[in-house]
């Protein structure tokens, strides 16, 4: 927190103490993060993004390809029950098996690409829409906004992020929509500390001052100077933040709490349905596929996520 | 590791656990019978005047049952004879839930509260081996000609756990709590009037008036109506709702302690009344609710455990498997349906009801859902018991008889359709895993013909929406009576209104008049022939989709005796697993 | 220093009351606290019943049940506007009051006492166990930076980052319990050991990803710290490796993990949630989860401002500890 609205150090502290708390979320890191590649790396690491990043995209391209088009590919109904008998064993006609009614575990695994993705970037696109703008604003204007806005995120922050969401899915329609919104406005204080950081080093750049001088008014200095920096670093973050917001979606599935019906295939749910001790131990593939799927998802995101943040050189924009 | 434990479809969603609608019904075949050495010692002495006639028994004879006492891989089939009962001993009993409170004026029993109320409690009456009631904690009933009017007296020398005496005034001011009481009290509103219903004659004597003829009614005191508190603990919990907890009654076990969903302890009362007659062997009881009932019945299997009850398919399995346990099932109980709600469109159309009815798909539920535990439902009765109607069977898995009824219907109801597809809700409560899947398989049978939107409330706000109506088809779980005049309040059209205790909200006049005559007369056999014709009626209105009969299983480990074979104070050998009520009174350990 | 501690306060105060309101205003929004109360009844038409033009068939009985309606409605003070009914909660929780369930009239004092014990083993153990991992895979790493044990557990650390973790119980549990058999399935209370023992699994799945964090944060700061002066003379006065790492390099370099040790508490309380869902423990995460789903307004409000406490107290303590181990923090 900075209630003051100055940089101050003291303010500067608290701010990557907030960050470094993210930092467990691996939402946003501090400039006194650490580095996967450590002090040891070089700037010429830092500026190649390597094979295991275009592994990580080809994975994802992959996925959203599948998410976007699975209806037109050639998978089995992910509803059709007795597509083969129960809990059989994965096969050549059912790669990944199938699961307690029969359904093709490989083709439900395949579309609940739909919804964890979805739900990822629809959070993360509202909460950068919301969290950037109120961020930047705060940033730029300062003074009272500055600590409204600062405070609000603070509240957010505190706010146990899981029981918000239980609490919103649990009682409204769990339709997309809400549980997409729900992990958006989780993903809103983060997104909108990092804006108003960045908002802060560059409203005091020289092009801003000169942008004043000639006479620019605050709306067109926030779209035309600040907006497009803030966006690099906040956009270098989107993968990281999507993974954060698929596990989100995720748990809340894994809690019966995510989107419901019986097209709304997601892989929490899938999980969970898997998960049940008898069928962990007599039918591991049911929950097992669904579980690596979104394992190397997630990492893809991660990694990914990771390499353009480096790639961008994030660390020294953040603060 | 479900989020909402292994629910099933509707259990906690029902309301009021009414005494008379899940009077049900006993494992006859349990390998313990053979205790019934220790009762029979005991002299029927007090056969009382009010005691029911003898009606025969409402079950068939005991080798036509489908019954099953299956005893755990690796032991006999013929448990042997019960040696000497043994003193002694801790029974760790596991239940599929836990009761918010345990004070039967104040909290609506379901089956896990009912297990561990019955050992503090004795009811004023109970069920004997044949299914029909006998007085228990009361001495005895009578009633007027009409059955009208019923007059309870109550044993001498009942004491509370407290100390104090138990007379007239404790049962009129339970009784009443309970009747005031707006949950508990749901499904008595048709039958009993709640202002004047009880009145004390004198210390031992109580008169209640029914507001219609009832020839059997003290099934309604075989459940939590006859579980009888002290007057002032009634006061005193009434200003501090934690007593709700630890309550008073006057059964053979006290509370010990309780803390919530992890576990209740009941200790030996050393004062019981009945003590002379009725031998309490076990020292402790302790009850452990265990929301997913699969890690129950391992823990059963590894003997963590002595008992545990459950309708889980994949924990009946388990159970059934593991060495060293057995498993004593009742399949005459609730019976899993689906209802369609007749009162709004599109299902108040007959052809719409017929269409889902015929394209349902029963074969897969059984199979997928239950698993091979439970057997198919036709009606809301089991084969085994009198009333079923052999003659009536429920019609599933032939939905090319669906599809012209379909069309027939959106041709004359084009604003109900979509696509050649009536649209229609199906309710269901949450969040549970197995529900879902439930709804997945169903969807997945009925989506040719309908577009079918799930709607997955939690298991508390179910009952409510279903109640006012506010739904299309939704998955229930009831009836399972042994006796089934109680079904009335589920069928007549005296229930239908802002809340609706008939969720199909179907009314047939001539149906009602047939049960208002079985509920007066003591005519077995126009009784059985009113409640066949019933069942053809229920039939003809496809209101219900019977899926199933409700498999309560108990699993008990070798160790654990006496499940079945206990007696009333009067000798009577008693029901035993009573949809999954076991009474724990007389077990023993060895 | 006072004045700084004081400004700190009046936030903790401040955002403790945003956060309450904030829960209170949700349950009220999304709920229906008279439901949950009066169950059906809250459903009534009371005011036409009153006038007797709703067409119910036992008008004498609804009038009563609108009588138990208007009745809990004062108790609860439901007939109140939302932030009237949040200041009389302030009010009561200030002087200790914390109410009683909705779901089974328990004080919620109770249930949180009979609650927490559970999830503070939990979350104790979970920290042990992630420190317990962390520390010495964060000195081997950092001790050997760069070489093929450190690259390995680099990806190792980025992999358990990236499972859920849910998925990761589904899998320590399919692995540990199911497959070989050394750990309990499920919470266990019959003796202390057996408790801790059953604990051991939900601890893993919470500590696992956390010893990755603070394993990647140890190696940073060691890292650094070994090129500072005052380890390049141990090493020059000829001290064994190990000795310099754990007398000398690591105190200094636990900087991160001590702060980060904090705030993961906080982050930990959500993932409890999860975990204790899995492994049928009956702690807070699940109380909380059962009231939400409940609607039992005064367990999740208690529960919610326990947790808010625990997280905005835990930042101002790694504060106080900032300021105290750099005075320039608080001198402005």
């Amino acid at each position: 927190m900075n209630p003051d609205g100055r940089p101050s150090r003291r303010g500067r502290a608290s701010r990557q103490r907030l960050l470094r708390r993210f930092r467990v979320f691996r939402l946003v890191r501090s400039s006194k993060g650490p580095e996967p590649g450590g002090p040891g790396e070089d700037e010429a690491v830092r500026r190649r993004l390597g094979v295991g990043f275009w592994l990580a995209v080809i994975w994802l391209v992959v996925m959203a390809f599948i998410a976007l088009f699975a209806p037109m590919l050639p998978f089995a109904d992910p509803t059709k029950v007795g597509y083969s008998g129960p809990r059989e064993p994965p096969s050549a006609g059912a790669w990944f098996g199938t699961d307690a009614l029969g359904r093709d575990v490989f083709s439900r695994t395949m579309y609940g690409a739909r919804i964890s993705l979805a739900v990822g970037g629809f959070a993360i696109v509202f909460g950068m829409v919301v969290g950037g703008a109120l961020g930047i604003l705060a940033g730029y204007f300062r003074g009272r906004l500055d600590q409204a806005v600062g405070f609000a995120f603070f509240v957010l922050l505190s706010f146990p992020a899981l029981v918000l969401a239980i609490l919103i899915t649990a009682t409204l329609e769990r339709s997309l929509l809400v549980v997409s919104l729900t992990i958006g406005i989780l993903a809103v204080a983060p997104v909108g500390l990092l804006a108003r950081a960045s908002t802060l080093v560059y409203a005091e750049r020289e092009f801003v001052a000169a942008a004043r001088v000639l006479g620019a008014r605050n709306g067109r200095i926030i779209v035309r100077e600040l907006l497009p920096n803030v966006v690099i670093p906040m956009g270098a973050l989107t993968l990281l933040g999507m993974a954060v917001a698929v596990v989100a979606e995720g748990s809340l599935a894994f809690l019966g709490l995510s989107v419901a019906g019986d097209e709304a295939i997601s892989w929490g749910k899938m999980i969970v349905d898997g998960a049940g001790l008898r069928d962990l131990q007599n039918a591991t593939h049911v929950a097992m596929f669904p579980v690596a799927v979104m394992f190397v998802t997630v990492l893809a995101l991660n990694f990914a996520g990771d390499r353009i943040r480096q790639y961008f050189d994030v660390k020294e924009l953040a603060f | 590791m479900s989020t909402a434990g292994t629910a099933e479809p509707s259990a906690q969603a029902e309301p009021a656990a009414s005494p008379e609608r899940s009077d049900s019904d006993v494992s006859a075949a349990d390998g313990d019978r053979a205790g019934g050495a220790e009762t029979g010692a005991v002299s029927p002495d007090v056969a009382g005047e009010g005691s029911p006639e003898d009606e025969g028994s409402l079950v068939a004879p005991l080798d036509a049952t489908t019954t099953v006492a299956v005893q755990g891989a690796g032991t006999g089939v013929e448990a042997p004879a019960d040696p000497l009962p043994l003193a002694g001993g801790t029974l760790r009993v596991a239940v599929d839930g836990e009761a918010d409170g345990l004070n039967p004026a104040a909290n609506n029993f379901a089956v896990s509260a009912y297990v561990m109320a019955y050992p503090m409690f004795d009811p004023l009456a109970y069920f004997d081996a044949e299914g029909n009631w006998i007085p228990y904690l009361a001495e005895s009933f009578t009633s007027n000609d009409d059955a009208t009017v019923w007059r309870m007296r109550l044993r001498e020398g009942v004491r509370f756990h407290d100390g104090t005496e138990m007379t007239a005034d404790d049962v009129v001011a339970t009784i009443s709590a309970q009747l005031a009481d707006p949950v508990i009290s749901l499904v008595y509103r048709n039958t009993i009037e709640a202002g004047d219903f009880i009145t004390k004659i004198d210390d031992l004597t109580v008169e209640m008036r029914v507001a219609r003829p009832s020839a059997r009614f003290p099934l309604a005191l075989t459940g939590q109506l006859g579980m009888v508190l002290p007057s002032e603990w009634l006061e005193l919990a009434r200003e501090d709702p934690t007593l709700n907890q630890k309550p008073v009654g006057q059964g053979p076990f006290m509370i010990s302690s309780r803390v919530q969903d992890v576990a209740t302890t009941l200790v030996r009362n050393p004062d019981y009344w009945a003590a002379d007659r009725m031998p309490v062997y076990v020292d402790r009881i302790e009850v452990y609710p265990i929301t997913d009932m699969v890690i129950a019945a391992e823990r059963l299997s590894v003997g963590d455990l002595d008992l545990a009850i459950t309708t889980n398919a994949e924990a009946t399995l388990i159970m059934r498997e593991s060495a060293g346990v057995r498993t004593i099932e009742n399949l005459r109980s609730d019976e899993g349906f689906a209802v369609i709600n007749s009162g709004r469109p599109p299902f108040d159309d007959i052809r719409a009801r017929q269409a889902l009815t015929f394209a349902a798909d029963r074969d897969g539920y059984l199979e997928l859902i239950r698993q091979g535990t439970s057997p198919p439902a036709d009606t809301m009765f089991h084969p085994d018991l009198i009333w079923h109607n052999p003659d009536v069977k429920q019609e599933t898995n032939m939905p090319e008889r669906a599809g012209p009824l379909v069309a027939a219907y959106c041709a004359d109801h084009p604003e109900n359709c979509s696509a050649g597809r009536i649209n229609m809700e199906l309710h269901f409560g949450g969040p549970s895993v197995e529900n879902v899947r439930i709804a997945d398989l169903q969807i997945d049978a009925w989506e040719e013909f309908f577009n079918v939107t799930p709607v997955e409330i939690l298991q508390d706000k179910l009952i409510n929406e279903v109640v006012l109506g506010n739904y299309d088809v939704v998955n229930w779980r009831q009836f399972g009576t042994i006796d089934p005049d109680s079904a009335a309040l589920w069928l007549e059209c005296d229930s239908i209104g802002f809340i609706s205790l008939n969720f199909a909200r179907y009314c047939d006049p001539a149906r009602d008049a047939l049960m208002l005559e079985s509920r007066a007369i003591d005519d077995l056999d126009r009784r059985v022939e009113i409640w066949r014709r019933i069942q053809e009626m229920i039939r003809d209105s496809y209101t219900y989709i019977f899926y199933y009969h409700t498999n309560w299983a108990v699993g008990a480990r070798d160790g654990v005796h006496r499940i079945c074979g206990q007696a009333s104070p009067d000798g009577t050998e008693l029901w035993c697993n009573n949809s999954g009520r076991v009474l724990l009174n007389g077990v023993w350990l060895g | 220093m006072a004045r700084f501690l004081i400004r700190r306060l009046v936030l903790l105060v401040a955002v403790l009351f945003a956060v309450t309101f904030l829960g209170f205003s949700a349950m009220n929004f999304l709920g229906d606290p008279l439901f949950n109360v009066v169950g059906l009844m809250a459903e009534l038409d009371c005011e036409a019943i009153e006038a007797g033009s709703a067409e119910d068939p036992s008008l004498d009985r609804a009038r009563s049940d609108c009588e138990t309606v208007a009745e809990a409605r004062a108790t609860y003070h439901l007939d109140r506007p939302v932030p009237v009914r949040y200041l009389l909660w302030v009010g009561d929780m200030v002087t200790g009051d914390f109410g009683t369930s909705f779901q089974n009239d328990q004080p919620v004092a109770e249930i949180i006492r009979e609650k927490l014990p559970e999830t503070l083993i939990l979350l104790v153990m979970a920290q042990i166990v992630s420190l317990g991992v962390a520390i010495p895979w964060g000195v081997v790493a950092a001790y050997r930076a760069n070489r093929a044990f450190d690259r390995g557990s680099t990806v190792a650390s980025f992999g358990l980052l990236s499972v859920p973790n849910f998925a990761l119980g589904v899998v320590l549990l399919y692995l540990l319990s199911l497959r070989w058999q050394i750990f309990p399935s499920a919470y266990e209370s019959d003796s202390v050991v057996g408790l801790v023992f059953s604990m051991v699994l939900p601890a893993l799945t919470l500590g696992l990803p956390l010893a990755a964090s603070y394993q990647r944060l140890l190696r940073t700061d060691l890292i650094t710290t070994l090129q500072e002066d005052f380890v390049h003379m141990a090493r020059a006065k000829g001290l064994p490796p190990m000795r310099i790492m754990f007398r000398h390099a690591l105190r200094p370099s636990l900087f991160s993990v001590v702060t980060v040790f904090g705030v993961s508490t906080g982050a930990m309380i959500g993932g409890s949630l999860v975990v204790e869902q899995i492994f049928g423990i009956p702690g807070i995460g699940r109380e909380i989860v059962t009231a939400v789903v409940r609607d039992d307004f005064p367990v999740v409000l208690a529960i919610v401002m326990l947790v808010a406490c625990t997280f905005v107290i835990i930042n101002f303590m790694v504060d106080l500890f900032y300021s105290w181990l750099d005075p320039r923090v608080r001198a402005r």
